[in-house]
């Protein structure tokens, strides 16, 4: 049975899905028994997805124009 | 694992010989490719859209000057990322006192979260979109920026645990220590905002998860897997 603070401490791997099969069956047993791990392992997951959507996916058009006008000047003439 | 990264395969390869010989399109296809995921690294970095701006362009105009050097020993994504993370922490050193990526490397020191109540329903019903953006992107600028930069990195513009490692001239075991951490202090944050309060109603739904959860046997939800 694992402990708490070995749980922790592979949770960024597990939520990655890099841990191995017997680790990862290891930590799902302790998640059902331990509701204080379980809502750790919850509201992680959850942060990383909110995280992730949290940035616009690309710059705005007016940033990249910007970005390719400004790079436009550096290459050599007849380019 | 060896740190070393390998860059066969790397699709870029062809456009940066090209690049390199002076062809200007070669490089606006590098662009072209990699300019989202900079701007997302310097944007989570700085915050600021304006400095993420400013970034952006050091980044590329950086990359055009030097692209003779990159040696193609890792990919060339890391060594992009390795110089918009420079240049995000030039901002960032012109806003506030210096800046070194190795300050903190409290990473043994252990992180024990502090708020462990369940969330209210989804954050996504309760606030705009707009409104948990800005939560998210305050929380990570609260981060000390050592453990910004790699939550940054691995969460936000998607690199590869390897790549991260290598961006932040890191081993993996450290890379991944200090990722866990930040990861955990973002979440204490997010806590303080989406946690339920201690009351008695939310004892009785504790409650009700734990049995579910002993009922159920292998309830708990699988692993995010990251799409790569
Ligand atoms: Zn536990």
């Amino acid at each position: 049975m694992l402990e708490c603070n070995q749980v922790l401490s592979e949770l960024s791997n597990y939520l990655d899905d890099e841990v191995s099969l017997e680790l990862s069956q290891a930590i799902a047993q302790h998640l059902v028994r331990c509701h204080r791990c379980w809502v750790i392992y919850n509201t992680t997951s959850r942060t990383l997805e909110i995280v992730s959507d949290a940035l616009p996916p690309a710059p705005p058009v007016a940033v990249s124009e910007r970005l390719h006008a400004r790079l436009r000047k550096l290459y050599p003439a007849g380019s | 694992m060896a740190l070393k990264g390998s860059n066969a395969g790397d699709q870029d390869l062809p456009l940066i010989d090209r690049a390199v010989e002076g062809d200007a399109q070669a490089f606006e296809e590098l662009v072209k490719r990699h300019e989202a995921r900079v701007y997302r690294t310097a944007l989570g970095i700085l915050h600021k859209p304006e400095d993420a701006e400013e970034a952006l362009q050091d980044t590329f105009l950086n990359a055009y000057q030097h692209l003779r050097e990159f040696r193609r020993d890792s990919r060339f994504t890391t060594w992009l990322t390795r110089i918009a993370i420079n240049a995000a922490l030039n901002k960032l050193r012109g806003q506030r006192e210096a800046i070194s990526l190795d300050a903190t490397d409290g990473s043994n020191q252990e992180f024990m979260p502090q708020l462990c109540d369940p969330w209210q329903e989804n954050p996504e019903h309760v606030y705009a979109r707009k409104e948990i953006q800005q939560i998210v992107h305050e929380a990570i600028q609260e981060l000390p920026p050592d453990y910004r930069v790699v939550l940054v990195l691995r969460d936000i513009s998607e690199l590869d645990t390897v790549q991260t490692a290598e961006a932040l001239g890191l081993t993996i075991a450290a890379m991944k220590s200090r990722l866990l951490r930040a990861r955990l202090m973002v979440r204490e944050k997010l806590a303080a905002r989406f946690g339920k309060k201690t009351g008695w109603k939310s004892r009785w739904i504790r409650a009700g998860w734990m049995i579910r959860g002993m009922v159920a046997g292998g309830s708990v939800p699988l692993p995010r897997r990251k799409a790569e």
